[in-house]
């Protein structure tokens, strides 16, 4: 199993938001995390970035624990992070960004992320802070393909995008999941999770409460309108 | 990966705001423009001796001295979002050792430039190992505390001479074994090469994949260390290589001054140097060079003109810059100002 998440127990000072969360994921599975406001999606995101430390239970990479381990652990065990709001580098260029992160041999280069989204070549040389939110998006993408990461970790992608551009993270997306790649996502837009992920794990409460395929939990409006109050 | 290069993806992400022709860093048309000005400017200042008299020459050659002094704390507190008050600790440290071999083992002032510069490379190694697993203001107080020390330090040690200072440093030679040099032009064509060489390496190193790293810091440290960057590396090199280059600024300072005072490594110096950073421009490296030479300017010429109230006047000139240059005499270049928007001197905190 590459990802395990074995009863995660996390929260911010002394208040608790995840109540024993289970999860896994597979080489090459993609899966979409979804549930309403504040029922800690976010905070799952963060302990298994490294960026809250959990009180108790594992974030197993490859059957390695690094649930107290800092972000840099994570990046060299093969886990690629685009975080909830883009957070590119105001005073590097496109360049410059994919430059400093393209750590590994492997199959995503400098080239290839041009290749994937032409966008980024054509601003190249435009920094960070210059780029509108859908370039910013691609880049944070792009950024942690360079890393040639086994898992790509995504916060809320389409979080203060249009619409239409939306689709096209979307495009990209889809298109890295036939590479095998696997991808874990958090996302309230459904179309975009739907799009992406071919399973679908419902949090409430802190808790993981529903797993299905995309197909079936898509087909079961009822269901969905009880989880997720939509459908 | 094959599916994505046979299908060619092409992704628009419905930008509306197009790339400008100006906000581009690192054109070709600009560096070059850059390198040429820098050459004719390099120039401008090699000629200095054969048309002006004496007086103004030395001065120079104390602006140079601070200068690069200067462009060391800029490295940190700039490009690496780290603002330090530490940085007179290793100038002082280079023109001591370099005034003490002067007196002790030879006049030559290449062997002087290495062993104040090693020195100082030394002392910002092992002070570095504890000053940068700090940011902030807490880096300010570590590196303020640096300064403190070592400016007790030369006061208490006899070799230093104590609170008189170092005197009696030999004038240097440039060849083996050659006559001390005496006029002061040439002593200025030394200074203007420790300061050419010490901004030249200064160039590279931020042009350089280590000066993307500084950056990246910069703007975000938990963002470089979430793509698997080891931030301490860089800065540990980032801290040794400024306290090297201030080091070599304090070697140049000896050379010309040939006497050293605590003074030369206190609070009101570290002061004025990170407030020239400011004044300039964080973050560029010709913009502080330029507010170096307003600073002594004002503080040594305009200063006792004014009866002693250099310091006065340097206030209100911090202030008004603050005011009516928020990115610094830099930001007056519109390019710049376009592409780089203001400078943060600090990181933006510990967000990923």
């Amino acid at each position: 199993m590459l990802l395990e998440v074995k009863d995660l127990v996390a929260g911010y000072d002394g208040s608790r938001v995840l109540n024993g969360v289970n999860l896994s994921l597979d080489t090459g599975e993609s899966v979409a995390v979804l549930g309403r406001n504040g029922v800690g999606k976010t905070t799952l995101m963060e302990s298994i970035m490294g960026l809250v430390r959990p009180s108790s239970g594992q974030v197993l990479i490859n059957g390695i624990d690094l649930a107290r381990k800092p972000p840099s652990a994570l990046a060299k065990a093969g886990v690629g992070i685009v975080p909830q709001g883009r957070r590119v580098f105001a005073s590097l260029t496109v360049e410059e960004h994919l430059l400093i992160s393209a750590r590994k041999r492997g199959e995503w280069t400098v080239k290839s992320v041009m290749e994937l989204m032409p966008r980024l070549g054509e601003r190249r040389t435009n920094l960070g802070s210059q780029l509108s939110g859908g370039e910013q998006q691609m880049l944070a993408i792009g950024r942690a393909l360079v890393g040639n990461p086994k898992l790509l970790v995504l916060d809320e992608p389409s979080d203060g995008l249009a619409p239409a551009v939306v689709g096209q993270v979307g495009d990209v997306l889809t298109r890295l999941r036939s590479t095998g790649l696997a991808v874990l996502i958090v996302e309230q837009d459904l179309r975009l999770a739907f799009d992406v992920a071919e399973r679908v794990l419902v949090m409430q409460k802190g808790e993981i409460v529903h797993s299905s395929s995309t197909a079936e939990f898509r087909a079961d409006g009822k269901r969905a309108h009880a989880l997720l109050g939509v459908g | 990966m094959s599916t994505i290069n046979n299908e060619k993806t092409t992704v628009d992400p419905g930008t509306k705001t197009p790339a400008p022709r100006h906000a581009v860093r690192g054109g070709g048309r600009r560096r070059w423009l850059g390198l040429l000005l820098a050459v004719v400017a390099l120039l401008v200042l090699a000629s200095v001796p054969l048309w002006l008299s004496p007086y103004p020459v030395t001065m120079l050659s104390r602006i140079l001295a601070f200068a690069l002094l200067v462009v060391s704390v800029d490295l940190l507190t700039g490009y690496t979002g780290l603002p330090t008050l530490g940085q007179v600790a290793y100038f002082g440290a280079g023109a001591y050792a370099a005034g003490l071999t002067g007196i002790y083992l030879t006049t030559n002032a290449f062997v002087q430039m290495v062993v104040g510069t090693l020195v100082a490379a030394a002392l910002a190694l092992v002070t570095g190992i504890v000053a940068v697993r700090t940011k902030g203001f807490v880096f300010l107080m570590v590196t303020l505390a640096i300064t403190e020390l070592a400016h007790k330090q030369a006061e208490a040690m006899a070799l230093t001479g104590g609170s008189n200072g170092l005197s009696g440093i030999p004038g240097i030679s440039i060849l083996p074994g050659g006559e001390p040099i005496a006029l002061v032009g040439y002593l200025y064509w030394w200074v203007l090469f420790v300061f050419a060489l010490g901004v030249a390496l200064s160039v590279i190193l931020v042009r350089s994949p280590m000066g993307r790293s500084m950056r990246g810091i910069r703007d975000g440290e938990e963002r470089m260390r979430a793509i698997g960057r080891r931030t301490f590396m860089v800065k540990l090199v980032a801290f040794t290589f400024a306290g090297s280059l201030a080091g070599m600024a304090g070697t140049a300072w000896t050379a010309q001054a040939r006497f050293v005072s605590p003074g030369d490594m206190a609070f009101a110096l570290a002061a004025i140097a990170l407030l020239s950073v400011v004044f300039g421009g964080a973050g560029t490296i010709w913009g502080p060079i330029v507010a170096a030479a307003i600073v002594i300017l004002i503080r040594d010429e305009i200063g006792a003109i004014a009866d002693g109230r250099g310091g006065m006047i340097l206030g209100f000139v911090f202030v008004l810059a603050v005011f009516l240059l928020p990115r610094g005499i830099a930001g007056l270049s519109r390019r710049r100002a376009a592409a780089v928007g203001p400078t943060p001197i600090a990181g933006e905190g510990d967000e990923l």
